[in-house]
């Protein structure tokens, strides 16, 4: 029986034996990018199938797991999937039905227009104007509602920063997000256990499994078998989700062949097979690179209720600085806050008068590469350059005055070295000797660039819509063909790309679909 | 602690993993239970059971090099020394100017404390109330 409601959508419990399909177009992950596909091209009328490595989730399952739990469950690697350099870089990726979508935060911006005309300067890219681009964007927006945070639900955490920007005169505001009838409970990352999130297993997948595409969940493809310039078959394994165990295959031979793994997935997978498509597969991985400023206030902040990014603040986004709010239960919020034994029970004790706000920095002159590695993972490799620690400096001493304007007792950096500041004063400590890269406890989000479009074969992996240069019937629609690090959270970008590039393949079906 | 409880460890590995446990989290102080009284360990044991091989392997190496290197220094394993030298000793992995150390203490740390402050014992301690069963931190209630 497949999943109830959905009957299209197939998880492990469903299927009883190998699996053989033959479809029009085959696409390999369901986040912002291969979902839009799916809907997208199934409503053309074409015969399509998704296959997603993650399980199948829904309000009613993950309501009932523990934030430490879903990191278990809804994302790779227990949300701690690595990139290597001078310091480890967290980099949070889903693995769902849904992908990332399920738990991010939720935060949507539009690409700014700046980038898209770098892209078309840069990179020879047609057709992605801010003016081309504006009615994938409306569409987008209105699939999955996107609406400003109501203030009612945004919590003290985000109402205090506010404060402390409103008294410094920064330019900030509310964010807005993809939800309906949100209730603040602060769960975002672990999954909405109200639905009020709309992450794409939620809009986009239904309304392809509605058209008839056939979405199987637990579905990890394995290998891509190429002859020639064709893509022939893609083979895998039905998993079990509790063990991850291979519990019967899958094979499908699709006319066309859409990889929507993600920006790190998609280049491994594809080194993985060896398959080669292009000098820069892997090259120019672009995140961001980010870390939490937490501060100590006398009133009660209790963080975890309301919406944890609700609010951001752009006084300094012009020199690639975000600052956007996170707030994190104490499980999680607790361990990277530095103390233990008696000192960190202290911590835990106030955790109720703790605010936190994050750092993003766009990464304008750091790289980074994807390649496949040990252990059936991808390697990833990122070199912060001492340029965009400047940024994360300046945007950390401008986070800790925010807080010191909202009247916080003290600022805790996460700069080694630095770790608490107690009056605004010390803030001026952190621009005094040079602070290197070992020094942060940072994360990363938002991974993009990996299979970059371009019109030159030589500088990009896929053409101005998705298309692989130099393979016949495969695409790249997800994070990887997004050539440049965007500065802001880039779902939308994702999802209007691939609205673009889907409705580009429906219309030139009988030439890419034979 | 019968053995047959744990899914990851065994019995020598969990005895390590209990007594880092209470270092981090010891009874008393700002709340009372410590990580022994909720068996932060075993917690542990039960979080990591979908580590790959490798991942283990790599926890366990850290689990063996906490034991052992308080040999070259203190003379004895970390297991037989007492609460405060152990708090002290954690101490320099947490503030290690090698940022490596650091970075391999605070991945142990996550793993430790993300259980144990999961716990409704422990977010009743510290005036939390973050489980997600019935929403209670919503803003506006479901």
């Amino acid at each position: 029986m497949p999943a109830e409601g959905i009957n299209m959508l197939f998880t492990y419990k469903d299927i009883t034996k190998d699996i053989f399909e033959q479809p029009d177009v085959c696409i390999i992950g369901s986040g912002a990018g291969g979902a839009v596909m799916a809907d997208v091209l199934s409503g053309a009328g074409l015969d399509v199938v998704v296959l997603e490595e993650g399980g199948y989730y829904t309000k009613d399952r993950y309501s009932n797991y523990k934030p430490y739990e879903s990191f278990k469950i809804l994302y790779r690697d227990y949300g701690a999937t690595l990139a290597f350099g001078r310091i480890p870089i967290m980099l949070p990726l889903g693995r769902a039905v849904g992908g990332t979508t399920v738990i991010n935060s939720g935060t949507c911006f539009r690409t700014p227009d700046s980038v898209l005309n770098d892209w078309a300067e840069t990179f020879g890219i047609i057709k992605a104007s801010p003016i081309d681009m504006e009615p994938y964007f409306e569409r987008v927006e209105k699939t999955i509602n996107v609406v400003p945070v109501d203030p009612e639900i945004l919590g003290r955490n985000g109402l205090v920063f506010k404060r402390g920007a409103d008294a410094l005169g920064l330019s900030n505001g509310m964010l807005k997000h993809n939800m309906i009838n949100c209730h603040g409970c602060g769960r975002c990352v672990f999954g909405c256990p109200t639905d009020a999130k709309q992450a794409v297993h939620l809009n986009f997948i239904p309304s392809a499994v509605k058209h008839g595409a056939r979405v199987y969940a637990n579905a990890r493809a394995d290998r891509i078998r190429v002859e020639g310039r064709t893509v022939k078959e893609i083979t895998g394994s039905i998993l079990n989700e509790e063990t991850d165990n291979r519990i019967y295959s899958i094979s499908v031979k699709p006319k066309l062949l859409i990889m929507s793994a993600g920006a790190v997935y998609t280049p491994y997978m594809l080194d993985r097979n060896n398959l080669r498509i292009s000098p820069e597969l892997g090259r120019n991985l672009a995140i961001h690179p980010a870390v939490r400023v937490t501060a100590m206030f006398d009133e009660l902040i209790e963080g975890y209720k309301g919406v944890p990014q609700g609010n951001y603040m752009d006084a300094y986004a012009s020199e690639g600085i975000m600052h956007e709010g996170i707030f994190v239960p104490p499980e999680i919020g607790l361990p990277v806050m530095g103390k233990l034994g008696f000192k960190g029970k202290e911590l835990a004790s106030n955790y109720n008068r703790t605010a936190a706000f994050g750092v993003m920095v766009s990464d304008k002159n750091s790289f980074g590469s994807v390649r496949a590695g040990v252990d059936n993972r991808p390697f990833i490799t990122y070199s912060l350059h001492p340029y965009d620690i400047k940024k994360m400096i300046k945007g950390i001493a401008v986070a800790s005055e925010v807080f010191f304007a909202a009247g916080a007792k003290s600022v805790n950096t996460s700069v080694f070295g630095f770790n608490e500041l107690k009056t605004p004063d010390d803030i001026s400590r952190l621009f005094e000797k040079k602070i290197s890269a070992t020094a942060f406890e940072m994360m990363a989000f938002h991974p993009l660039g990996t299979a970059r479009m371009g019109e030159m074969p030589g500088h990009s992996v896929v053409d101005s819509f998705g298309k692989v240069h130099v393979i016949d019937n495969m695409f790249i629609s997800d994070g990887s063909i997004v050539p440049t690090s965007l500065g802001v959270n880039p779902q939308i970008t994702i999802m209007s790309l691939s609205m673009r590039n889907a409705e580009h393949i429906a219309e030139n079906r009988s030439k890419l679909i034979k | 602690m019968a053995i047959k409880e744990l899914k990851v460890l065994d019995q020598k590995l969990y005895n390590i993993a209990r007594a880092i446990a209470e270092a981090i989290i010891p009874a008393g102080g700002a709340f009372e239970p410590g990580a022994n009284e909720v068996d932060a360990a075993l917690l542990f044991d039960h979080y990591i059971d979908r580590l790959s091989r490798i991942q283990f392997r790599f926890i366990k190496y850290i689990l063996y090099m906490i034991q052992y290197t308080p040999l070259l220094t203190k003379f004895k394993l970390f297991t037989r020394m007492s609460l405060g030298e152990r708090i002290k000793y954690l101490q320099g992995w947490e503030e290690s100017r090698v940022s490596s150390k650091r970075y391999i203490f605070i991945t142990l740390k996550l793993l430790i404390m993300m259980p144990f402050y999961s716990d409704d014992r422990i977010q009743d301690a510290i005036g939390i109330h973050s489980s997600m069963g019935e929403h209670p931190e919503c803003l506006l209630k479901v």
